[in-house]
């Protein structure tokens, strides 16, 4: 290449980074501009949102509610990419701001708990948007810990809650006809009735939780005053992997083996092998029941004291090609109809994150209208016995200590 | 000319494999070794490879997957015999020959993606499946907890089902022109020389199967030693086989733990080429190239 040409080369380099820097200026302004003027920004924008496919509810929600009414009110054309694990997309990301590049691909992510601490740690999160959404502002309340705190990491307006999970317990009441209420109740119904009763392996996420169960049970039985909140559990848990020891004989397959994921133990559920199920969706029952695959007799039951729960978000990765259109998808997804459609059971049954204090009347009124029948809980019921989830790097820890002291033995 | 013709024309497949295949089995190599970290500095070590050597959970998940491997492959090749032997005395029987028909018939296995194979098997043979069922309301078992237990268990016969079910119509696939290549005229020539059906399968067939028997019983083999599927969903808890071993700690959320699994990845790539090589210099070249059907 001659001179001539190295120079023109310089010059280029130089007004493509002028143009780049110019724009992570602008991308940050918007920040500041009134919402009108974001709304006006977003029209004729298209929204490429990255999401975990594996839920047909979900993606009806997204593609038959949420889309439209972009379309008709904003002039957003909204496009759902489904992924098996969002963690390729942080991986993606994580390449993509190694090599410098501006312009990706997805402009809204759904993610938590770990993949959020990554992302953070990373910088591969747009900025502190939240705040601004019209919705957030209106609806949200700014104080609660279980919505600002995503598996132990401040969310620090980085990414908008969206859905709440918790964890429920799941039995068939024809063999089961009282649920037990604490641990204890339930190793001795296990203890009972051999082989009908067991978990799905750690790192499974539902099985994971359940473990998570025990040690809270464990950790407040030797110490009352334990909350199960963050970091309150003591760091020795030998006593939880006693108790899970002391039942593996009593398990299906005598502990030998655990279902390696919690669709296995659905389908042994399902086919009356075992006796119970658990979910992290408090309506699974509810849904597989209309699916016809799990008996009607199947009934949703908590433990005293309280199981897990977490929330899950959206969030703008930093190099988002339309982040006013982001920023105004996820103000709707944070609307009050839009909250109560995705609560109904019919339509995907995921929890609500607004404040019901802050709803008018009207709204209050199709909130309570929503029930799902005798196979799952009231939604007040689930509310007052949420406990916030631990750290992700807490749960990483228990699954590999569980696969050492339980899982090898 | 003609022969650039047909390089140029190969090329983009040729570069699609090489970028992909290749391609991530390079960057794995450098993860494992320290050299492409996510995130910090890149340093060389061999440390992942050193606490895989002293890691007894390392040499447990490899002996159960050779043994489900070699099992596999043995089983599926003996199979595979019978039914290429089935096939020819089809194809001896009369002059229209119809065991090509039959071929197809073994080859609907192959029609199905390994994952369903691992279900299918999974909902047939747990204690709680459609066997079991049927075998309790016919009465032959009193109850649903009496059938053997076949899938998920510490041997690993569910696995082992699943891939001679899918394996040996490849195997039968591949071994099927030789039965083809089988002129009238030998099997008069035999029949003269008072050999029964047997004895022409035996010293005439098998001999002309045995290149492309080991060839594909190779191929077998590094596939059933280096899948994840099956064994993810057939297997137990503890001990898993390498590839599932392998994506739990992929998986385990830590990004610290991945070049771990990355040098196991390169341990089992390191078996299977072991294999491949021991398979050239002892068998083919033994037999010089005696293979070609």
């Amino acid at each position: 290449m001659s001179h001539r040409g190295n120079l023109l080369l310089i010059i280029l380099v130089l007004i493509l980074s002028l143009a780049t820097g110019a724009s992570a200026d602008k991308d940050m302004d918007l920040l500041t501009l009134p919402w009108e003027e974001i709304e006006e920004l977003a029209s004729g924008q298209t929204v490429h949102i990255y999401m975990w496919g594996g839920n047909n509810g979900t993606n009806i929600f997204i593609d038959q509610w949420v889309a439209p009414r972009l379309k008709e009110r904003y002039g957003i054309t909204l496009e759902r990419v489904p992924v098996t694990d969002i963690r390729e997309m942080i991986m993606k990301l994580l390449a993509e701001k190694q090599m410098g590049r501006h312009t990706g691909s997805a402009d809204i992510l759904w993610i938590n708990g770990e993949n959020f601490r990554l992302a953070m740690e990373e910088g591969l999160l747009w900025a502190p948007f939240t705040y601004i959404l019209p919705n957030y502002i209106r609806y949200v309340d700014p104080s609660a810990d279980d919505l600002n705190m995503d598996f132990g990491k401040a969310t620090e307006g980085y990414e908008a809650p969206w859905g709440k999970a918790q964890f429920v317990m799941i039995c068939n009441s024809a063999f089961v006809p009282d649920p037990p209420e604490t641990m204890e109740e339930l190793a001795g119904f296990i203890k009972a009735h051999p082989g009908r009763f067991t978990y799905p392996s750690p790192p499974d996420f539902t099985g994971s939780c359940f473990v998570r169960q025990v040690l809270l049970d464990r950790s407040r039985s030797s110490a009352p005053s334990c909350q199960g909140s963050q970091n309150d559990l003591p760091p020795d848990r030998s006593e939880t992997w006693d108790f899970l020891n002391r039942l593996k004989p009593y398990l299906w397959r005598k502990g030998n083996t655990y279902p390696e994921t919690i669709g296995i133990l659905d389908q042994l559920y399902a086919n009356g092998e075992v006796w119970f199920s658990m979910n992290y969706n408090p309506l699974h029952a509810f849904n597989q029941i209309s699916q016809g695959s799990f008996p009607e007799s199947s009934r949703t039951f908590l433990f005293r004291g309280g199981t897990f729960s977490n929330t899950h978000y959206l969030t703008i990765p930093f190099n988002a090609k339309s982040k006013a259109g982001a920023m105004v998808t996820i103000n709707l997804f944070l609307s009050p109809e839009g909250q109560i459609e995705k609560l109904k059971p019919g339509v995907w049954g995921d929890g609500m994150v607004l404040d019901p204090a802050k709803l008018d009347t009207r709204q209050r009124k199709d909130l309570e209208k929503i029930g799902s029948g005798p196979s799952s809980l009231p939604h007040g019921i689930l509310a007052q016995n949420r406990i916030p989830e631990l750290s992700s790097e807490e749960i990483e820890s228990i699954e590999k200590e569980w696969m050492e002291q339980v899982g090898k033995k | 000319m003609g022969k650039n013709k047909a390089v140029l024309l190969v090329l983009p497949a040729l570069a699609a494999v090489g970028i992909l295949f290749f391609g991530g089995i390079f960057h794995g190599l450098l993860q494992s070794v320290g050299l492409a970290p996510l995130t910090g500095d890149a340093v060389f070590t061999l440390g992942n490879y050193r606490s895989l050597l002293f890691s007894r959970d390392f040499w447990i998940s490899l002996s159960i997957t050779l043994r489900i491997a070699l099992l596999s492959t043995s089983i599926s090749a003996a199979l595979a015999l019978f039914g290429l032997y089935s096939l020819f005395l089809i194809r001896i029987r009369s002059t229209r020959d119809r065991s090509i028909y039959f071929q197809r018939c073994f080859q609907v296995s192959m029609l199905f993606p390994y994952i369903v194979a691992a279900y299918m098997i999974f909902l047939m043979f747990t204690q709680s499946g459609w066997i079991a069922r049927i075998f309790f309301n016919l009465g032959i078992i009193s109850e649903m907890h009496s059938f053997p237990i076949i899938t998920n268990e510490s041997f690993g016969w569910g696995i082992i089902l699943a891939y001679v079910w899918k394996t040996s119509p490849f195997i039968i696939i591949l071994l099927y022109p030789v039965v083809l290549r089988v002129e009238y005229g030998w099997i008069e020539a035999a029949r003269i020389l008072g050999a029964g059906n047997w004895r022409i399968f035996l010293e005439i067939l098998l001999p002309m199967m045995k290149g492309p028997l080991e060839t594909a019983s190779f191929i077998v083999f590094a596939y059933t030693f280096g899948a994840f599927e099956v064994p993810f969903i057939l297997g137990i808890t503890y001990p898993k086989t390498l590839a599932v071993y392998s994506y739990q700690i992929y998986s385990s959320g830590n990004l610290a733990d991945q070049p771990m699994a990355m040098a196991l990845n390169m341990v089992i790539l390191g078996v299977i080429l072991l294999a491949g090589t021991i398979y050239y210099h002892t068998i083919r070249v033994y037999n010089g190239r005696s293979d070609r059907p």
